[in-house]
């Protein structure tokens, strides 16, 4: 196994996340499309992809990473290209049937497919035509000949809305109903379902263009991190596969160092351990230290600078003087409680800190330890980088 | 060597595989990847980060080379490479043109860009240009491992939606593979807004450790029959590869052009070719200078000409600038490696030239010209370099050309200034130990070290604090303080923050020494 970086991982380097991937391949058998939410770097790519490599559940996946267009049509177009790349698709008997014996209206009105020796594909020489049409027959069309499930995968769609939208509101609006309307359309919905996800929140893009309601048909399901035992397994394999030893001590301090067990955090570690130490090296929980303390190190400030960053978008003037206050007292004290928070909210006057609370709380910064009642970071890592990067200057 | 010392790329290859001694593990550790890794999925993408002269260029030729002297993977894997100055790139489709060029070029892929002409009317030219490439790569059942010099000019020019694409594609496509290069920190990779944010894995190239300046020494050495030399400069004087280290900033290309005075390490005539060695350094450090900002000019400008570090608060007086802002631009030039940071006692940092040749450079560039300070950089240049006794032969030969007239009045006026400085210099400045303890210290040092090595370190310690009154600054930033707080402290190795890493390394190899007297003393019953 592979420490990947960056890019997702697939095949041999990927991480089984068997309980994220079980609530969506159950999601889709209740019949939902889904939307999939989590911060960066949780691994949404990954699972997107594990369902893609390995046909889970026999259904036919089809990825699509939308981050680059700009408009609708070439959204559509994109898709059926991709769609057609398949070739469990373009290769299935059923379709190619209703291509060539003519008997499937849909398919009769398509244009940008071509029958070749070799299947269906697309055809790029006919002239310019409405692919959001083209792309509805088709689908109509499969959900009559096909059997197995199609399942298409749109990665960094949010992206996409936003590109859209730089150009025209109104045009973003309209390409959300319209997207809405293809999902819910009673023949394309028994054999076709849309799987979103991306690097910025669907949600907020969406409420952005004051048009939630085109996507409250979604089944939103969570990515979460992984549990101690899968964090420590998957750390000591990515250790192992780089000819490391692995003492016990290493293995348990990742409960104090880590807690928030999200695999880009493990990844960063395993590579920093990597390079510190030579093959064949005992890894113990000294060797753990010196890397974490590099992690946090100016050359690695940029993996967390981001949450700071964030913050100053996402909140203005007091609040945001609040939001950093708050993460400032509990980088500090380790832990605080609903008193403290109340305090500060008085001395920024701050009427809604109980939203800005909550923001935070959903964002991944801090969680709320019910046995005693206290806020705390949900990674000592970053309250560390917190507390050398933010409280300090 | 020096002959391509900007440009490895016209290096014949076999002389760069023999000459290539640094980076192995960095080189191992990507190559390794690469052979172990099919490409059915896209694979992990590089980014290699150094400032100039760190062998960025040279590694990714070694890449290059290694993949196609493979004999496993020569057979599907085609190296192409963009060197740095890439001016007819301005799109994202240009990028396949220039591939399929190479493929013609390089592997013959007859016919290739031919087919491309006849798409430029498309409306989605790119992407047709891409599918032609990729539909002539699978024919011949091959993979690209493109290797793209300084990603950071072409990731310029390119609009927001290409960067979009370009990260679609490497993320989902397996046909290419990206290694690239960049001198500075990107902000396309370190801004969460941006499509590649993240995207890397990011490899540091950091200055040269003690031992890897001793392997490219020891290469440079045999290149220019200078092998008994470099020998004997490791065997018997090797705190000075430290000094060179300290001078350098471990850049592999400032210690090859700095070679031959690093050789001639006793009164020779080279340190009369200093002016022109610091000129072949121009096209070097001039780039540094321009690529900056406007505002990290100014910056850079006044903590060189200030030499030793400064604080920002000195920088704000000078520079009338919000303290705000110097730190943000601080932050960002110690990313870029051209400043170091080095902690002090209170908060408040100081601040100073990474490289400390490229503070000569400068400072012999841009210092005033017109009284003592024309000499300013040659005089921090040998307090550097050389240690007491080779300042005083320095001197004594000077004095000597001067009776037989062996020197120009030019030279005779320059040297007579500089050597004129040193009656000033204060013991602190200098780097090694062994070399630059004062008359009256090397007994205090010589008790401490007794003490250290019978392993009463607490005593040591009070020794030390009850001269701290009368040579506290000396004291404070002597490595023998570093080395008995290191054993009074618990081992805690946090303790060397303030010191900068060539003189931690110091501290560490003489605490390594210290710890074998030690042993060896108890098996000999301390005697």
């Amino acid at each position: 196994m592979k420490n990947i970086i960056g890019s997702p991982a697939r095949g041999h380097n990927f991480y089984e996340r068997g309980r994220e991937v079980k609530k969506i391949t159950d999601s889709l058998r209740n019949g939902n499309n889904i939307q999939i939410t989590a911060p960066r770097r949780v691994g949404k790519t990954s699972i997107l992809l594990h369902l893609l490599d390995n046909d889970i559940a026999g259904h036919h996946y089809v990825y699509v990473d939308t981050e680059n267009i700009t408009d609708e049509q070439s959204f559509y177009q994109k898709l059926l290209m991709e769609i057609l790349k398949n070739d469990k698709i373009s290769g299935s008997r059923q379709l190619i049937a209703g291509f060539k014996n003519g008997t499937n209206r849909f398919f009769r009105k398509i244009k940008s497919i071509q029958l070749l020796n070799t299947g269906i594909a697309f055809n790029n020489e006919s002239p310019e035509r409405d692919y959001c049409d083209e792309f509805e027959d088709f689908l109509t069309g499969y959900a009559g000949a096909e059997d197995a499930e199609l399942v298409i995968l749109i990665d960094e769609f949010p992206q996409t809305i936003e590109n859209i939208r730089k150009n025209s509101e109104q045009s973003a609006i309209q390409f959300l109903q319209r997207k809405r309307a293809l999902r819910l359309n009673p023949e394309i919905s028994k054999k076709v379902k849309f799987i979103y996800t991306g690097s910025i929140g669907l949600n907020q893009t969406v409420s952005v263009l004051s048009a939630t309601a085109t996507i409250n048909d979604l089944n939103s399901i969570e990515v979460g991190p992984l549990s101690e035992t899968e964090a420590k397994d998957l750390f000591r394999k990515l250790l192992e596969s780089n000819t490391r030893i692995v003492h016990s001590s290493a293995e348990e301090c990742l409960q104090e160092v880590l807690q928030w067990y999200i695999p880009f955090h493990i990844q960063l570690l395993v590579q920093e351990i990597v390079n510190n130490t030579a093959d064949n090296d005992l890894i113990t929980v000294a060797v753990v230290e010196k890397a974490l303390n590099k992690i946090i190190d100016l050359r690695y400030k940029n993996h967390f600078d981001h949450y700071y960053t964030r913050l100053k978008t996402h909140f203005t003037d007091e609040s945001f003087k609040y939001a950093n206050a708050v993460l400032k007292e509990i980088a500090e004290k380790n832990a605080v409680n609903k008193k403290i928070l109340g305090e500060l909210a008085l001395q920024y006057q701050v009427t809604e800190h109980r939203h800005i609370i909550e923001s935070l709380l959903y964002d991944g910064y801090i969680y709320f330890e019910d046995a005693t009642r206290f806020y705390r970071f949900n990674s000592p890592i970053l309250q560390r980088w917190w507390l050398k990067f933010i409280c300090e200057t | 060597m020096s002959t391509f010392l900007y440009n490895p790329d016209r290096k014949n290859k076999q002389d760069l595989i023999d000459e290539f001694v640094i980076r192995n593990k960095v080189l191992k550790g990507i190559f390794s990847d690469i052979q172990s890794g099919d490409m059915k999925y896209p694979e992990q993408h590089y980014l290699l980060l150094g400032p100039e002269g760190t062998g960025k260029t040279t590694l990714l030729l070694r890449l290059k080379y290694a993949v196609e002297d493979d004999p496993v993977l020569n057979k599907w894997l085609l190296p192409v490479i963009f060197r740095e100055e890439q001016y007819h790139i301005w799109k994202l489709s240009d990028v396949w043109e220039q591939i399929a060029t190479y493929l013609e070029d390089e592997y013959g892929f007859d016919g290739l860009t031919k087919e491309i002409v006849k798409h430029v009317q498309d409306k989605y030219f790119e992407e047709n240009v891409f599918n032609i490439l990729t539909k002539a790569l699978d024919k011949q059942k091959k993979k690209i491992i493109l290797l793209v010099d300084n990603i950071g000019d072409l990731l310029k020019r390119f609009d927001r939606i290409e960067v979009h694409r370009l990260r679609a594609i490497l993320q989902t496509d397996a046909h290419i593979r990206l290694i690239a290069t960049t001198p500075e920190v990107l902000i396309e990779v370190i801004d969460y807004t941006q499509p590649l944010f993240e995207f890397f894995k990011v490899i540091y190239l950091q200055g040269l450790d003690y031992d890897e300046s001793v392997l490219l020494l020891s290469k440079l050495a045999a290149l220019n029959n200078e092998t008994k030399k470099i020998d004997r400069i490791i065997d018997k004087n090797p705190s000075r590869i430290e000094t060179l280290r300290m001078l350098s900033g471990g850049t592999p290309r400032t210690i090859a052009l700095l070679f031959q005075i690093f050789v001639d390490n006793e009164y020779g005539n080279a340190l009369n070719d200093l002016e022109k060695v610091l000129d072949a350094f121009t096209p070097l450090y001039k780039h540094r200078m321009d690529d900056l900002p406007a505002q990290q000019q100014r910056i850079v400008d006044a903590v060189a000409r200030n030499w030793e570090a400064i604080s920002v608060k000195q920088l704000t007086e000078r520079l009338r600038m919000e303290s705000k802002i110097i730190s943000a631009q601080l932050g960002q030039l110690e990313k870029n490696q051209v400043i170091e940071k080095r902690a002090t006692s209170t908060k408040n940092h100081i601040y100073l030239l990474q490289e400390r040749f490229f503070n000569i450079w400068y400072l012999m560039r841009y210092g005033r010209k017109q009284d003592r300070e024309s000499v300013i950089w040659l005089v921090k240049f040998l307090e550097m370099w050389s240690d007491k006794k080779e300042l005083e032969k320095r001197t004594i030969n000077y004095i000597s050309k001067i009776q037989k007239r062996d020197l120009d009045k030019r030279s005779e006026e320059f040297y007579a200034q500089t050597y004129s400085f040193f009656e000033k210099i204060k013991p602190e400045i200098k780097s090694s130990l062994k070399n630059n303890i004062p008359e009256h210290f090397s007994q205090l040092i010589d008790s401490v070290f007794a003490l250290l090595i019978t392993k009463h370190y607490q005593l040591a310690l009070n020794t030390l604090n009850k001269s701290m009154t009368e040579d506290s600054e000396y004291l404070k930033h002597h490595v023998i303080f570093y080395i008995t707080k290191y054993f009074t402290e618990n081992k805690n190795e946090d303790l060397f923050i303030s010191l900068g890493s060539e003189k931690k390394e110091t501290v560490l190899k003489l605490i390594t020494s210290l710890v074998q007297t030690q042993i060896k003393f108890e098996k000999t019953g301390g005697i």
